[in-house]
């Protein structure tokens, strides 16, 4: 389906760049700031149209969490699968998380600042995932405390810790410096290291 | 009828807005509900504030007026530099274990700020980064600290101190102090401090 934009050039409206629409306005000006004619204007069309591509703010804001927080564990499990060095996959695990925040910024300010707006039963799912990743991170880090590869004193401050760091790249990352998301991902994989005890990673 | 409402002040209203913009967010506070939390009408309320976004702003410039002076006040210049990041860390993550709803807003809701106060905001933000980077290039040039980039170190230790905001609680595990230890620790890891 297409529809008339301000201009008169016709875009394609479906689902999805409704909700790629959402998702760069709630990135912007938070879930609570932007309403739903917003959404509509920024695709040119009126908000009793947008209801065919999608069924409500709460809706949107459900799916670009929940699949985000899907996608955090599911490249988990795909990094730490098939090494068996403790420190190779908490170096991969962190380097994947920082990759990911640097490479889909809107979606991670998102996760970071409106999860709380959340309806059940979708929050209680999205907060067992991040759950799930952060105990996944405090095992490896308890591994390598338990082989003496790793010196943190307490893997739960750790993990948090280099977790949210993590996390930042999305707030300051831009695609046009000096750095490529490639380049901040293996500094932070570094940086992780260092702060789950690893004095020299190099 | 005896009224048995907490007196109100300039300072009672931006500490009722500092809670509720902390949990619902700046475009999700409506002055209305700092009225009510108060126990007060709208307009009752406005012969003790500006605006909204004057409280905003009153919350901001605090905050990171406070971020500098903070540093300046435990930050000695003729110290070893991995002393000076280990203060300067440990007095930037305790502040955000114990001041939390404060970082909260300045980290969210600055986006919301009008000039000339973002421009203010933004100065006094990468005058704290450059103090900060300045330490770890002192480190690096003396041959104690072994990090790659001082630029991202910096950004990498500040971040990780914001985000304790983000998940401590005072009936935790730890006090403030013991993650402002741990995380001043995380800090001279990360720079390779020897």
């Amino acid at each position: 389906m297409t529809a008339p934009t301000p201009t008169g050039e016709r875009v394609a409206v479906t689902p999805a760049a409704v909700r790629d629409a959402a998702t760069t306005l709630f990135a912007e000006k938070g879930y609570h700031g932007t309403a739903l004619s917003e959404v509509a204007a920024h695709l040119g069309i009126r908000t009793p149209s947008l209801y065919n591509h999608m069924r409500s703010k709460q809706e949107l804001l459900a799916e670009i969490v929940l699949d985000t927080s899907q996608q955090v564990w599911a490249e988990f499990g795909a990094a730490v699968d098939g090494r068996a060095d403790v420190v190779d996959r908490l170096r991969e695990a962190a380097r994947v998380y920082a990759l990911r925040h640097a490479t889909h910024r809107r979606e991670a300010l998102i996760v970071n600042r409106d999860v709380a707006s959340l309806a059940e039963p979708v929050l209680s799912q999205v907060l067992d995932l991040r759950r799930r990743h952060e105990r996944a991170v405090r095992a490896l880090i308890a591994e390598g405390v338990a082989q003496g590869r790793l010196a943190a004193e307490d893997p739960r401050t750790a993990s948090f810790g280099l977790l949210e760091m993590c996390v930042s790249v999305a707030r300051w990352f831009s695609p046009d410096g000096a750095l490529s998301a490639q380049d901040v991902a293996e500094q932070y994989s570094d940086f992780a290291l260092r702060v789950a005890g690893l004095r020299d990673p190099d | 009828m005896r009224s048995v409402r907490a007196t109100l002040t300039p300072d009672v209203v931006l500490d009722a807005a500092l809670t509720l913009f902390a949990a619902r967010g700046y475009h999700g506070t409506a002055v209305s509900e700092i009225a009510t939390t108060l126990g007060v009408r709208t307009p009752s309320l406005y012969n003790h504030m500006g605006s909204k976004h004057e409280l905003l702003r009153t919350i901001v410039d605090g905050t990171t007026a406070g971020v500098l002076a903070d540093f300046h006040a435990v930050v000695d210049p003729a110290d070893r530099p991995a002393d000076q990041l280990r203060r300067a860390t440990r007095t930037y993550a305790c502040r955000h274990a114990t001041r939390r709803r404060e970082a909260l807003v300045v980290n969210r809701d600055t986006t919301s700020l009008e000039e000339p106060a973002f421009g203010e905001m933004q100065a006094r933000r990468r005058e704290h980064e450059h103090a900060l980077r300045a330490v770890i290039t002192r480190g690096v040039a003396a041959g104690e600290f072994r990090v790659g980039a001082p630029a991202l170190a910096s950004f990498a230790i500040r971040e990780l101190c914001v985000s304790i905001a983000r998940w401590f609680t005072d009936d935790g595990e730890l006090s403030a102090d013991a993650v402002a230890d741990q995380y001043s620790r995380f800090a001279l890891r990360i720079v390779g401090s020897t």
